[in-house]
Order: structure tokens, then C-alpha cells, then sequence
């Protein structure tokens, strides 16, 4: 019996490891010889070996064939076809995209100086300056003892007594949890594939070699094929093929001293491609100021344990990181999500500039992160974090979060082969509640589906994800699964407030199901005399915008509503923010939508019912007024924005919310909402003085325009005077472009009116050396006004006043004695009086 | 000599009113009077009238941007000059009034 299969590959990262040995996987389960054949390039393979369908380099489009010659060809043709088209398209689901190009945007010094940058993704906030460390897999030598008894017997067993010892500890690899038991999953397919086996066998039989050179001849044998790849996930995945084999030369002549990865001593920036979490763990995170990796997720285990440690991290960076040297100096800029190689003294200076800036902000903040989240009128409104992981969610703690808003609990479920246990996800929620310390968790269940697929759930392809099966709506189909997850859950309510919340409800009935569906597990709870809260609370999100016009329907059978803004923005404008052509139709701060969110809010509490949101519009600092007006009772974002949160908050009064809600709602364009809420923010921001002493620089070390207007942006940067310094500083040389802001004198005033700056500010900085501010300037600079205006500030008093400041400036006795003025507070009286 | 002027400048911010103080400083120096008007961030200040530019003997602009309201000096001899100028060397403007 034989069976013909077509299909076109579907994945752009070609066939690689994880989708071949989930193919050889199924193969190996059926009797038939099963091949597969590309047809566009010819290459034949055996679909029983991962490494044979790797090496057809087959690419993402090519038409390939799957021949099925056996006994049980019918029964295989079947699943094969199955997996085909439900399973194969999804391999893929979390991996980077390759080639990411982020923004694009970098501080005007790099463009300056042309420095190498590469681009990447910020995945944990920022700055680091130090030699690369690369870490990458061991290079492959034979061992001395290696040579002896080449050929013989003794080498079989040698080298089968290693494979065995290391495929039974990859198959111990479950107990291990996500990124890890993945990794060790593929590497047992590597160990255990049909093609490997007999290549090595072959060297020591025919070609009497040892175990360690039937090894070495082997993994040059496939690394050679897999590095003249076209596609770049495949030229990486040669580093498991060497990692697979020095770990069988291990195994068979023990690990040689070098093995382990040389202790750091000191400071150091570690570039790779992927690194394992047991490879980050095992590394002296002391000094470890920074990661780059070319192909890591942004939500793998290394990257969630980076951002819990604080230790700055860009992924998705090209492959050149790999190239650096030892020892050879890098910036890793984890705010922009950019890394320099090669710096020039500028660009560190400017970095070492920027840390510093950083620091000062992050103790300006630190205050709040201890306080409770209250607006200047002593209205209480909870700042809560969202995260997916024990690591994040004890990060988040000491961030200064008051409660979990949102935990995502569907990390526990991807990444894997089939889904967590209950007894695994209760260890995860009940070490989630221990961190809480009686601060209250609310674990979303199950959001899965649409466009976040797990393969072992099968779930088909879909032609609009979004509107399809997806979260709540597929629960009833994997009952077991979800029974589990609820069971884990109540049995956690047991140790503080965790609360439950469904995702993607869009009716009463399906609240009510699943309200009974909780019951039923409260009732076998109790029958099985395990402990829970049975006032555990339940709330839904607000994602689907029905559930905004039966709000009096529902309150009856929930305890709390929280906004997912992001769905719900894009299900209530019909736009797919993923689609370029329309995303500029996306801005949750359409009118219409903040229409919408008062219905809500409104409906909410007019039935008593506490309201929050934890979509992206929770973690937008400028729009604190509209949360205090919709009397929003929590906000939840990610950790790291959390004291700037509590530091606005603490601005604005709720009645001064109320207004500026009303602004925004009579607004017709979302811009023009922004422009109002920059301007609320800027006649608001903590009664900022326009001048102050953090913001005046005296005997400046830095006498060259570029490095002083960077200076002064810095320094409204660090007091909280604009949270974008590169576009303060790109509009101040926009203005610069136009002409040249030396008045002469000895004084320049560069100056912009942006968006960016939140509050008016006028900066002074006095050089320790004077300079030509530009190229046939008669006089050089002594003394340079950085005049910062925000864009909504037209017509305000601050304009008066800076008008004012300029004709002082024309008279010499004032300039002498700015010039004169001993200490900044001399600066200010200085320039005060002549304000008033 | 009866000066009429305008200051203007690009962000309106500080060059308009700089040029303005200059302005009037030079010309007190140079024993005339004169009158400037400020189109800058706070709009029009201290604007200049019809009867004030027909009472002139000459007009001053110093700007970088489109004087507003302009056709006011339709019959007046004008001396444009660029606000920088005003600002760095006012006195040779006047200097070059009296020629």
C-alpha cells in the first residue's frame, strides 16, 4: 500500500528542528517508510530522522511530497495529512520573526560619530558599557584518551553506553519546566534520530575510527550542511548539533575541565544567540550588566529571569553579535533597544552621561514606588502590574506594585508539549500568591487561541483569528485541561486574594456556564476536603464590546470588570493594529472608544462593581487624568513603569479629572485628545517652577554644542521635565537648522516648543571652557539658555515670561551677573527677578 | 526721525523680543523714537497702527518670517533686515537709516 502527500511548506523559517522532529516524531510511530521529497529542489529525505528533513533545506513555499509505503500507509497518510495542516503551520508560533528591524530611531550622537549600531528589541529597560563576553556552544576536540581501540568493539559500546546515558537524562527533561524541557526535547530528537545513529555507527564500523572522531566527523558533517542554509534559523541550528555532540564526548570520556564555562570577574556584557536559562543561571550574575541575543524570545525563560534581576536585555539582534571579540567594548542601549560595537569616546561618554541620567531618575521615582498610589487629593486609586511568571510578579512587588492586575497564565501553557498539570500550576500560582504577601493576584484563566496557538491543543487555522475560537470559547473542548487550571487556581485562593477573571466573555450565558463551572470544582473541592476561598472572587475582562451595554446584567454575577484596552479598541474601531494599512485608525484615545470606557466605568459602578485596566492604555502615563475621571478603581501595566505611574497620579487632583475627561470627550480626533492631555499635563505637571536648581549646570566639563545641548536635555530629562530627550533634542537642532541661536554677547539660547517636553523649562549651563557656538562666530559661548517650551503651552504665562527674560538678556549688566552668579541658586534669583 | 519696526522670528520665542529690546535701545541712542511691534508667540503686542506708520518717516523690519498685516506699510520707505542683525549689530542699522 502506498500513499502520495502534497503540501507547500508553510513556514518562513524553513523546515528546522522543532517542526522536523515534531514530523519524525509521528513518523516513528507507523511501520511504513515514510519520505519526504522536495520537489523544487529534489532533496529526498527519511521522515523518520529530523536531521534527514532538516538537511532538505526545504524553505518556506517550496512544494514537497510525502510518500507513505507500508502495511499501515493508510492509517498514517491520515495523521500525517492532519498534521500537515493543522500542526506543521504552527511550529513556529513563538519564535522571533527573523531579520526584526525595530524603530530605527537613535540619539543624535550615534548618527553623528557613525557608529556601528545594530537594531534590536528592548525586552528589559537599560544601559550597559562593557567587553562582550560572548557564550556560545563548546568547540568540539578530541579528548587524549580518544584514539585507543578506534574500530573495535569496545568503540560500539563506547559510544552506544554514551548515547544512552544522554538520551535517558534529555528524557528526565519534563521535569523540567518550558524553555528547558523544549531545548532538551529537541536534543532528544537529535540523539535519538535514525540518520544520526547510523552515521556515527558507521565511522567507528567502517571507517574504524574512535567514538570521539566518529563524533567529531559527524557534527562537521552536519554542521557543514546546515551552515550553507539560505535560511538563517537553520545556519543557527547547527549549534544543537554541536551541543548534542559535545555532550555525547562527555558522556563517553567524561567532561573535560574546560566544560564549564570560565567564572566572570568582572563586568561584562554577554552576547549569544540564545541562552539557555541553566547557561544564564550559571553564570555570576554580579556581573552580568547586560544581555544581547540574537534568538531569543521575548518571552523565554532567560529573558523573563533578566527582567526580574533588572539586568538589561535587546533580543532579536542580527547575527554579526555573534562576531564580536572577547573582551571587545559594547553599548548595549536597552532603552532604545540598539547595540554599538566598536564605541568612540563620544558615544561612551554619552552613555556614561545617560546612566547617570538614569540613575537620577530612578531615585527621583524610588520615593513613590514605596507609597500608596493616591491623586492629590487623597483619592485612592490602586497601580497594579501585569505579568506572566513568579519571577515577574516578585519584580513587580518590588516595584512598588500594590496587587497583580492581570497574570497571564497562558505562559504556564505554551512552549511545551502538552499542557501543565494542575499540581505544576498550583506551585506556580501559590508561589505567585506567597510574593503577593496578602496583596491581592488576579490570574486570568486560559487565554489561548486566535493568534497565540500551542500545537498540542490542534487547534485549525483560522482565517480571522480574532473573531474566532479563541479563550472562554474554547474551554468546553479541553474540559479536563481547564478543570485542571480552575482546580489550581481556587486551591491557591487558599493562601490571599487571588482572584479568577475570564477572558473574551461576550455574554450572561457565558458567564453563567462558567460560574457553574467554578461551582461544580468548588463542590468537588469540598468532597475532597481541600482547602480554598469559597468567596473567591470572579470578574470577566472587557474586551468584546457587547459586554459594555449589559453591564447591568452581568454585575449581578461578577465581582469585578477589568478593561482589556488593546482588544477592545480594536473590536469596537474594527481595525487590526498588526495591519499596517490601517494601524494609524488604532489610538485607544479615539473619542468615541473613551465614550465608550465611561459607559463602563459608569455602568460598573452605578451596580456597585469595582472596574479596572489592564490593557496598554493602563500602562499610558499622559492619560492619568482620564483614568481619575472614568474613577478607574486600578490601573495594571508592566512593573518597570510603575513608580512614574504613582508619581503622576500623585499630581493631579480627581476633580481635575473629571475635567480634562470632559475635554477629551467632547474632543472629535484623538490628537486633538493628546494635545489636551499634554497640555493638562504641562499648566498641571507638579507645579514645576520654569526654573529650578536641578536643571542649572555650572563649570560644565563639556564645550562643544552638541555635548552641551545633550547636557541640558539630560538635566530635564532627570528632573521629569520631558520623558522623550531624543525628540526634545531633535527639535531643539530642528530650530538649530534654521539659524544659529548665538545672539552673540557670549550667549546662545537654543530652544524648541515640542510635544515631548511635558513641562516649560528654562536650563542654564556655564562652561568651564567657553566655545564658539558656531562655525564665524565672532564671540565664543560663556553661558548657553536651553529654552524648552511644550507645544500646548501658546499663549501662556510661561511665554510672557520668557519674552521677558530675552530683552533682559540684551542688557549687560544682567548677563554679568548671570555670568558672575557664584552657585545655581544665584542663577535662579538671578533669573527670577528678571521674570518677575 | 519717527521709526515704526516689527520683530519677528521663527519659533517666537526669544529672537523676537530680543530684537525688539534692541531695537528700542539703539534707537533711544541715536535720539529717535520709535515703536516695535512684537509678532511672536504672544501674537501681535504693542501693535502699530495706520496713523502711526503714516507719521513715520520709515519703517523697520526685522524678521525671519512673513511680516503679518503688511499692506499697513504700503507707503512707507521699509528697511528690512534680519532678526539676528537687529539683535548682534543694531546700531549699524541706524547708522545706515541716517545715510
Amino acid at each position: 500500500m502506498s500513499r502520495d502527500l502534497q503540501f507547500v511548506f508553510p513556514l518562513k523559517n524553513g523546515f528546522h528542528a522543532r517542526p522536523a522532529s515534531a514530523f519524525q516524531e509521528l513518523a516513528n510511530r507507523y511501520a511504513s517508510a515514510i519520505t519526504v521529497v522536495n520537489e523544487m529542489s529534489g532533496a529526498t529525505a527519511n521522515g523518520k530522522s529530523t536531521l534527514a528533513l532538516v538537511s532538505t533545506m526545504t524553505k518556506e513555499g517550496d512544494r514537497c511530497v510525502v510518500r507513505i509505503d507500508g502495511p499501515d500507509a493508510d492509517r498514517a497518510a491520515d495523521a500525517i495529512r492532519m498534521f500537515l495542516d493543522e500542526t506543521l503551520p504552527h511550529c513556529d508560533d513563538d519564535l522571533p520573526a527573523p531579520a526584526i528591524q525595530a524603530g530605527g530611531r537613535v540619539p543624535r550622537i550615534l548618527r553623528d560619530t557613525h557608529a556601528a549600531v545594530m537594531h534590536g528589541i528592548p525586552v528589559s529597560a537599560g544601559i550597559a558599557c562593557a567587553p562582550a563576553h560572548p557564550v556560545h556552544a563548546r568547540r568540539l576536540s578530541l579528548p587524549p584518551a580518544a584514539a585507543d581501540s578506534a574500530g573495535s568493539r569496545e568503540e560500539c559500546e563506547r559510544l552506544h553506553h554514551a548515547l544512552d546515558v544522554l538520551e535517558s537524562s534529555y528524557r528526565s527533561a519534563p521535569a523540567r519546566r518550558g524553555t528547558e524541557a523544549e531545548i532538551a526535547k529537541a536534543h532528544l530528537s537529535i540523539v535519538t534520530d535514525v540518520e544520526f545513529r547510523t552515521e556515527l555507527e558507521s565511522g567507528i564500523t567502517e571507517h574504524g575510527l574512535s567514538t570521539g572522531q566518529a563524533v567529531i566527523r559527524t557534527a562537521e558533517r552536519y554542521t557543514a550542511l546546515l551552515g550553507t542554509a539560505d535560511s538563517e534559523y537553520l545556519r543557527e541550528r547547527a549549534v544543537d548539533i554541536r551541543d548534542v555532540s559535545s555532550q555525547i564526548m562527555d558522556a563517553a570520556y567524561g567532561a573535560p575541565a574546560e566544560a564549564h564555562e570560565a567564572a566572570l570577574t568582572k563586568d561584562v556584557v554577554v552576547v549569544a544567540d540564545d541562552l539557555t536559562p541553566s547557561q544564564f543561571m550559571g553564570l555570576d550574575k554580579h556581573f552580568v550588566k547586560g544581555l544581547a541575543l540574537a534568538h531569543a524570545g521575548a518571552t523565554s525563560h532567560t529573558v523573563i529571569l533578566a527582567r526580574s534581576l533588572g539586568i538589561p536585555c535587546v533580543i532579536g539582534v542580527p547575527d554579526a553579535v555573534l562576531h564580536l571579540a572577547a573582551g571587545e567594548i559594547v553599548v548595549l542601549d536597552a532603552v532604545r533597544g540598539i547595540v554599538v560595537t566598536t564605541p568612540a569616546g563620544p558615544v561612551l561618554a554619552f552613555y556614561q552621561a545617560e546612566k547617570r541620567t538614569q540613575e537620577r531618575i530612578a531615585q527621583r521615582l524610588m520615593v513613590h514606588a514605596s507609597r500608596e498610589a493616591r491623586t492629590a487629593d487623597g483619592t485612592r486609586i490602586e497601580v497594579a502590574a501585569n505579568a506572566a511568571s513568579v519571577e515577574e510578579a516578585e519584580k513587580a512587588f518590588r516595584d512598588g506594585a500594590e496587587g497583580i492586575g492581570l497574570f497571564r497564565t497562558e505562559m504556564l501553557f505554551m512552549d511545551r508539549g502538552a499542557p501543565p498539570t494542575e499540581d505544576e500550576q498550583f506551585a506556580v500560582y501559590a508561589a505567585t500568591m506567597r510574593a503577593a504577601q496578602g496583596r491581592p493576584v488576579i490570574f486570568r484563566t486560559l487565554d489561548i487561541g486566535g493568534d497565540k496557538g500551542v500545537a498540542y491543543l490542534g487547534l485549525p487555522d483560522e482565517e480571522n483569528p480574532f473573531l474566532g475560537y479563541r479563550a472562554v470559547r474554547l474551554y468546553h473542548a479541553f474540559q479536563e485541561m481547564i478543570d485542571a487550571q480552575l482546580r489550581a487556581l481556587l486551591r491557591a485562593s487558599a493562601l490571599g486574594k487571588a482572584k479568577i477573571m475570564i477572558p473574551m466573555i461576550a455574554s450572561v450565558t457565558e458567564v453563567r456556564a462558567m460560574r457553574a463551572w467554578i461551582d461544580r470544582i468548588k463542590e468537588e473541592l469540598v468532597a475532597a476536603g481541600i482547602a480554598f476561598n469559597p468567596a473567591t472572587e470572579i470578574g470577566i475582562m472587557v474586551e468584546i464590546p457587547s459586554v459594555a451595554f449589559i453591564i447591568d446584567q452581568l454585575a449581578p454575577l461578577v465581582d469585578f470588570f477589568s478593561i482589556g484596552s488593546n482588544d477592545l479598541t480594536q473590536y469596537f474601531l474594527a481595525v487590526d493594529r498588526g495591519n499596517a494599512k490601517v494601524r494609524a485608525l488604532y489610538s485607544s484615545f479615539t473619542p468615541s472608544f473613551l465614550r465608550l470606557l465611561r459607559m463602563i466605568t459608569d455602568g460598573a459602578h452605578r451596580h456597585g462593581r469595582w472596574v479596572g485596566m489592564c490593557g496598554e492604555l493602563g500602562g499610558k502615563i499622559p492619560a492619568v487624568p482620564l483614568f481619575l475621571g472614568l474613577g478607574l478603581d486600578e490601573v495594571s501595566l508592566a512593573s518597570p513603569g510603575i513608580p512614574a505611574m504613582k508619581e503622576r497620579i500623585a499630581q493631579f487632583s480627581a476633580a481635575e479629572g473629571d475635567a480634562i475627561l470632559a475635554r477629551a470627550l467632547a474632543c472629535e480626533t484623538p490628537e486633538e485628545v493628546e494635545t489636551a492631555l499634554a497640555g493638562a499635563a504641562a499648566t498641571r505637571l507638579s507645579g514645576k517652577p520654569l526654573i529650578d536648581g536641578s536643571i542649572i549646570v555650572l563649570e560644565s566639563e563639556n564645550s562643544a554644542k552638541a555635548l552641551v545641548i545633550r547636557e541640558l536635555v539630560s538635566a530635564l530629562h532627570a528632573d521629569g521635565r520631558t520623558a522623550d530627550p531624543d525628540e526634545v533634542e531633535e527639535a531643539v537642532w530642528r530650530r538649530e537648522e534654521t539659524f544659529s541661536t548665538g545672539i552673540g554677547f557670549g550667549v546662545a539660547i537654543p530652544h524648541c516648543k515640542s510635544a515631548a517636553v511635558m513641562s516649560s523649562s528654562i536650563a542654564f549651563l556655564r562652561p568651564a571652557k567657553p566655545f564658539l557656538w558656531a562655525e564665524g562666530d565672532e564671540d565664543p559661548v560663556n553661558m548657553v539658555i536651553l529654552l524648552a517650551i511644550n507645544d500646548a503651552a501658546a499663549g501662556d504665562e510661561h511665554l510672557r515670561i520668557i519674552a521677558k527674560l530675552s530683552r533682559k538678556l540684551m542688557h549687560d549688566e544682567f548677563r554679568a551677573k548671570l555670568i558672575g552668579a557664584p552657585s545655581p541658586s544665584d542663577v535662579v534669583a538671578a533669573l527670577s527677578e528678571a521674570m518677575q | 526721525m519717527k521709526i515704526v519696526a516689527v520683530t519677528a522670528c521663527p519659533t517666537g520665542i526669544a529672537h523676537t523680543y530680543m530684537a525688539a529690546e534692541q531695537l528700542a535701545k539703539a534707537a533711544k541712542k541715536f535720539g529717535h523714537t520709535i515703536k516695535v511691534e512684537t509678532q511672536g508667540s504672544m501674537g501681535i503686542e504693542n501693535e502699530i497702527s495706520q496713523a502711526e506708520v503714516d507719521a513715520a518717516d520709515v519703517a523697520i523690519f526685522a524678521v525671519g518670517i512673513p511680516v503679518l498685516n503688511k499692506d499697513r506699510f504700503a507707503k512707507i520707505k521699509v528697511l528690512e533686515v534680519g532678526v539676528q542683525e537687529a539683535i548682534k549689530k543694531p546700531d549699524a542699522i541706524f547708522e545706515q537709516l541716517g545715510k
